[in-house]
């Protein structure tokens, strides 16, 4: 078996610890894996929390710095996962911030204490139709007020149960399943006209 | 259709409508990143294997300057011998009294004036001009032999740096060093031992076998009065030992 080969059966956490060790002949190999395992989900949970490609970039190129450089901090006893979006969410927080959209951060989400009407969504008839509900799908999520926004994309990109989202954010339990809820709600309105 | 379902489909709408990828050089720049700060610290990793060194160099050093230290305890008697040395020329001791000083001096003054008297008969004039611009009068000698005797009282006072002499704390080092040197005793094995010490240790050996503990117990005080340079603790456990048992 290759060492490629081997790197995608391994763990996330298996890969971190090859990775902080020092004197490793694989750190470097075992880090790319990571890498190319969590780009994605990464980049894209920050673009759509941010909702500015530029902010994105700065803040995704900053987390992977700071994954580098602090690799020794990492808990190997701890998901890789829940420690690599805490400090993504702590970074958008630091961007936020320096950009003045920390209110808009903050900003309670209104629509959360509306009943809203739990539509059904269907699987798309053709490609032309996938490509709308796409465009649609995303469109729906920038609309979402920001806590339910990060709340949904990070549950659909990095995999973490509501549990851990809520460990990650510092928030209960029980805020971050109805941010979930509502969230699914409006994008499922969102999508109602493609029934 | 149940919620679950519908979860399952807006989940697979969402992976399908996002396949969004970073930058290829963004990719490159985090990779380099990575790369140089492997780099860096595999650099650190030496470093700090050379540190791992320090306290060992340390240690090689208080070795090397241990002895060192010895040796300068020991420089009051390398000065004292100094001055012994310079008294064999015709300068005195600094340790010597004014009473004894003033003999010296005066066998000295009766030496060179014996042999004044005796080149007085010698034909040789160069030699006896020598003798006369290498021997100075008496009172000249005399206070040359007092400002050396100064100089060498001043030497003693004096460590080669320059600094006073502590005598006090000197004393304390060489005996605290002696001390050390006469701990370091040797032990009783059958290849350290002289015939006539492997006797007394067989016998030894014997009488607590018989359990004549006291027979043992003088025979180890002789022991111990006879070769002090060995470590007689094995023996005085066994004697204790068997002390006990005969209890």
């Amino acid at each position: 078996m290759t060492d490629h080969a081997n790197y995608e059966l391994s763990t996330d956490e298996q890969l971190m610890t090859i990775f902080r060790t020092p004197g490793n002949a694989q750190q470097q190999r075992a880090f790319e894996a990571l890498y190319q395992r969590h780009k994605g989900p990464l980049f894209r949970f920050i673009k759509k929390s941010i909702n500015n490609e530029q902010d994105a970039k700065e803040v995704f190129q900053e987390l992977w710095f700071k994954i580098i450089n602090n690799k020794h901090q990492y808990d190997h006893n701890k998901k890789f996962t829940t420690w690599v979006y805490t400090i993504a969410r702590r970074l958008m927080i630091d961007q936020f911030r320096k950009t003045g959209r920390m209110a808009e951060l903050t900003r309670l989400d209104s629509s959360t204490e509306t009943a809203v009407i739990d539509p059904n969504i269907k699987q798309p008839e053709n490609e032309f139709e996938a490509k709308q509900i796409a465009k649609e799908l995303n469109h729906s999520i920038s609309l979402l007020p920001p806590n339910q926004r990060q709340t949904f994309v990070l549950k659909q990109e990095s995999g973490l149960s509501i549990k851990e989202i809520a460990q990650i954010t510092s928030q209960p339990h029980e805020q971050i399943k109805s941010q979930y809820r509502y969230a699914v709600q409006k994008i499922k309105m969102a999508l109602e006209r493609f029934k | 259709m149940n919620h679950t379902d519908e979860d399952k489909i807006l989940n697979d709408l969402y992976q399908q409508a996002n396949q969004e990828q970073p930058p290829k050089a963004l990719d490159d720049v985090i990779l380099q990143h990575a790369e140089q700060s492997l780099s860096n610290e595999g650099q650190q990793v030496s470093t700090h294997t050379a540190k791992n060194w320090r306290p060992w160099l340390a240690a090689a050093s208080v070795v090397m300057v241990l002895p060192l230290i010895w040796l300068l305890t020991q420089n009051q008697e390398l000065t004292s011998d100094l001055g012994q040395i310079q008294t064999i020329e015709p300068k005195p001791r600094p340790s010597i009294g004014p009473k004894l000083k003033s003999e010296s001096v005066a066998d000295d003054a009766g030496v060179e004036s014996d042999t004044m008297e005796m080149e007085a008969f010698k034909p040789n004039e160069n030699t006896a001009v020598n003798r006369a611009i290498s021997s100075p009068p008496v009172s000249e000698a005399v206070s040359a032999n007092n400002d050396l005797s100064a100089i060498i009282e001043q030497e003693v006072q004096h460590s080669i740096t320059g600094r006073p002499i502590d005598h006090e704390s000197l004393q304390a080092n060489k005996e605290l060093l002696l001390g050390e040197l006469k701990a370091k005793k040797r032990t009783i094995k059958p290849s350290t031992m002289d015939p006539l010490m492997a006797l007394e240790y067989e016998q030894f050996g014997r009488y607590l076998e018989q359990g004549k503990i006291e027979a043992a117990d003088q025979l180890l005080t002789e022991m111990q009065d006879n070769w002090p340079e060995f470590d007689f603790e094995d023996m005085i456990y066994r004697l204790a030992t068997a002390e006990i048992n005969d209890q």
